[in-house]
């Protein structure tokens, strides 16, 4: 059952040309946007800084609202939707961000920043209240011990952990995780992505996980967007878009990795790439051919279709078979 | 071989009122030369605060001893006009944030023909000479325009070129990279850390490269130290450690990662870094320790050599085998 129908989202931001008093203009930071979100899955979304992704994240919990283009849940257009729907969808929604201490008060304890949500949500008695914060802390790793001290006294492991418990007390269907192990140690990542995994597994939450630690992203998610310049590329299972990429720009991301062990082809600066093209300069037609080592003539002038291979979704012309008869298999 | 830079036994900690933080606790490091070696640590691990430390930027508050010579050159006993000299000059560094090290009112030209001036004693045309020339050999092709443009008119990753230039052009031989990639795309990340070893072939001086990231390491160092709780756990050429960690924090680090064949579920060390504000007695990762034996908490392990260059301080390893679990 689909959760989410994204169906034609855009997303224009206006900044200023040049110093404080110059026009402004629109930039996009999602363009066409087609996308359903299934019950229970986890959607992984990677790219590079400015590519949108955080802006969808942000559309999907209503952070931003979108230009044009409808967003839908559990079937519903929440542009119509009733005060009443509206409410039951913002109930059911929680996030996670990158960094946990910027989303918390300095100035309340844990115990209070974790009440909050309760008092908004449910008619609790105080004692109920503290059992389910108790609860939830301990779900989180966190000794219930503790909240009586400011978000300051936590490492930021222990902060994500709290946060993530916040998240929790308002039982959503839903959680958005906006690159929540960025700001971690490497040790302390593996942890948050372990209680991640579980409580998807025993809550049965449906996840957006916004990365641009792809091998990360592949461990926990089930389905993959690609998103450049406020596009979605491609779309697949994690295993086929890890394995399998299709367009370009994937197997360019991937091949960026660098894995922990040593490999035999050192790294050397033959791809050295000049200034890249930004969201507040979107080449036209496909937004990649600057960058793509199989540009052809049509890719400067129109952006392609969604073509399916397999189980994959592609927007790149060297899938469309009335133009081109170049291989798609394999990696480049 | 003698080695370029040397360290012996550093120890840094910051006092203050309340209370006194162990950041670095008797390390010793070799760089030779022509060599790219890499510090791997979490937060609080005193990666940075050791090099820092080399270069004279910690803040007054830190209590530094220990021996640190360039060369023949002791420079924890030189007075501040000569070190002066030496910044820059004879070890150059570079940081996370391009931005933040570069000024963003004066243009790129006037900050790198400042710095060229200054130490290579040219003359303005000279400098800019250079400038436009070492922006050209970090792929700037647009070298001339680019040298009279502001740092906000650059992206992450062209700054961190600039960057790069910018130190290069002084011909140093060391060059000091702390975290030159974390803020920056994957796709960038590959480029930079490209164009760092071949500056490092080109102009045969050597770096040291501190990351948390495993992946840099491996694919951009010759050597590489551990480092936990201001201490080295194990250093070794790149090739052994990755092929075969032998302590457990850094076998720990590596489990912590997805990879093909840890599946579903990751191997996370337990528990989280601490910073020491007492003296070290004992090894500082004996809290997290999956392996500890009861040795581990009477007295402070050594590094001790387990292959040819490749040295662990750990008392699984001096007791033989590290796979005992007790």
């Amino acid at each position: 059952m689909k959760l989410f129908e994204l169906h034609g989202i855009e997303k224009k931001f206006s900044v200023r040309k040049s110093g404080v008093f110059s026009s402004k203009k629109q930039i996009y930071a999602l363009k066409d946007i087609n996308l359903d979100i299934y019950q229970g899955e986890t959607l992984g979304v990677v790219g590079e800084s400015g590519c949108g992704k955080s802006t969808l994240g942000k559309i999907i919990t209503g952070i931003h609202t979108a230009e044009s283009g409808k967003l839908l849940w559990q079937g519903k257009d929440l542009s119509t939707a009733d005060k009443q729907t509206k409410d039951q969808y913002r109930s059911k929604i929680q996030a996670v961000f990158q960094d946990p201490y910027s989303s918390f008060n300095p100035t309340l304890t844990i115990l209070e920043i974790l009440q909050e949500p309760l008092n908004v949500r449910f008619s609790l008695s105080t004692h109920e209240k503290n059992r389910r914060i108790e609860e939830v802390l301990s779900r989180v790793g966190i000794d219930p011990g503790l909240t009586g001290r400011y978000p300051r006294a936590f490492s930021g492991g222990q902060r994500q952990r709290i946060s993530i418990a916040r998240a929790l007390l308002g039982e959503p269907d839903f959680l958005l995780c906006d690159e929540p192990i960025s700001a971690l140690d490497v040790s302390i990542q593996a942890q948050i992505m372990n209680l991640l995994a579980e409580l998807k597994d025993e809550m049965r939450i449906t996840m957006l996980f916004i990365s641009h630690n792809i091998s990360m992203v592949r461990h926990i998610s089930d389905r993959i967007a690609v998103m450049y310049l406020g596009r979605i590329v491609e779309l697949g299972t994690a295993e086929d878009v890890v394995n399998f990429p299709k367009h370009p720009y994937t197997k360019k991301l991937l091949s960026s990795i660098l894995p922990p062990y040593v490999q035999k082809e050192v790294i050397t600066t033959e791809e050295m790439e000049e200034e890249l093209p930004s969201a507040s300069s979107v080449p036209p037609g496909c937004p990649y051919h600057p960058r793509c080592p199989h540009c052809m003539p049509i890719c400067d002038k129109q952006f392609p279709s969604n073509f399916h291979i397999g189980n994959t979704e592609v927007a790149c012309h060297l899938y469309d078979q009335s133009t081109t008869t170049v291989s798609r298999n394999g990696k480049d | 071989m003698k080695p370029i830079l040397t360290v012996e036994d550093l120890h840094v900690h910051f006092v203050s009122n309340s209370e006194t933080t162990y950041a670095v606790n008797g390390l010793s490091i070799k760089l030779y030369s022509q060599e790219i070696l890499g510090i791997v640590g979490e937060s609080g691990s005193g990666k940075s605060v050791a090099v820092k430390s080399i270069l004279g930027l910690l803040p007054e508050t830190a209590q530094i001893s220990g021996k640190i010579a360039l060369g023949e050159e002791r420079l924890d006993q030189l007075n501040s006009d000569r070190l002066r000299q030496i910044r820059g000059k004879e070890i150059a560094m570079i940081f996370q944030d391009p931005m933040t090290s570069l000024n963003p009112l004066f243009t790129i030209s006037d900050q790198m023909t400042r710095v060229i001036e200054r130490h290579l004693h040219l003359d303005k045309q000279g400098a800019n000479e250079l400038a436009e020339l070492w922006l050209r050999r970090v792929g700037i092709t647009d070298a001339k325009r680019r040298l009279n443009q502001y740092p906000h008119e650059f992206s992450g990753g062209m700054r961190q070129r600039v960057m790069i230039a910018m130190a290069m052009s002084l011909s140093p031989r060391v060059l000091i990279a702390d975290e030159p990639t974390t803020a920056l795309d994957v796709t960038i990340q590959k480029q930079i850390l490209g164009l760092i070893r071949q500056m490092e072939s080109e102009v045969q001086n050597s770096v040291i490269l501190i990351t948390h990231d495993l992946g840099v390491v491996a694919n951009t160092c010759h050597r590489m130290v551990v480092m936990y709780g201001g201490m080295i756990m194990e250093q070794g050429n790149v090739s052994d450690v990755f092929s075969h960690p032998a302590h457990p924090y850094t076998q720990g680090l590596m489990d912590s990662l997805p990879s093909e064949n840890n599946g579903r579920h990751l191997v996370p060390i337990p528990g989280q870094p601490a910073i020491a504000t007492t003296e070290p007695k004992l090894c500082p990762f004996l809290d997290r320790c999956p392996k500890s034996i009861s040795t581990c908490f009477q007295k402070m392990p050594v590094l001790t050599e387990i292959k040819q260059d490749h040295l662990v301080r750990c008392w699984l390893v001096e007791q033989g085998g590290n796979d005992e679990t007790i």
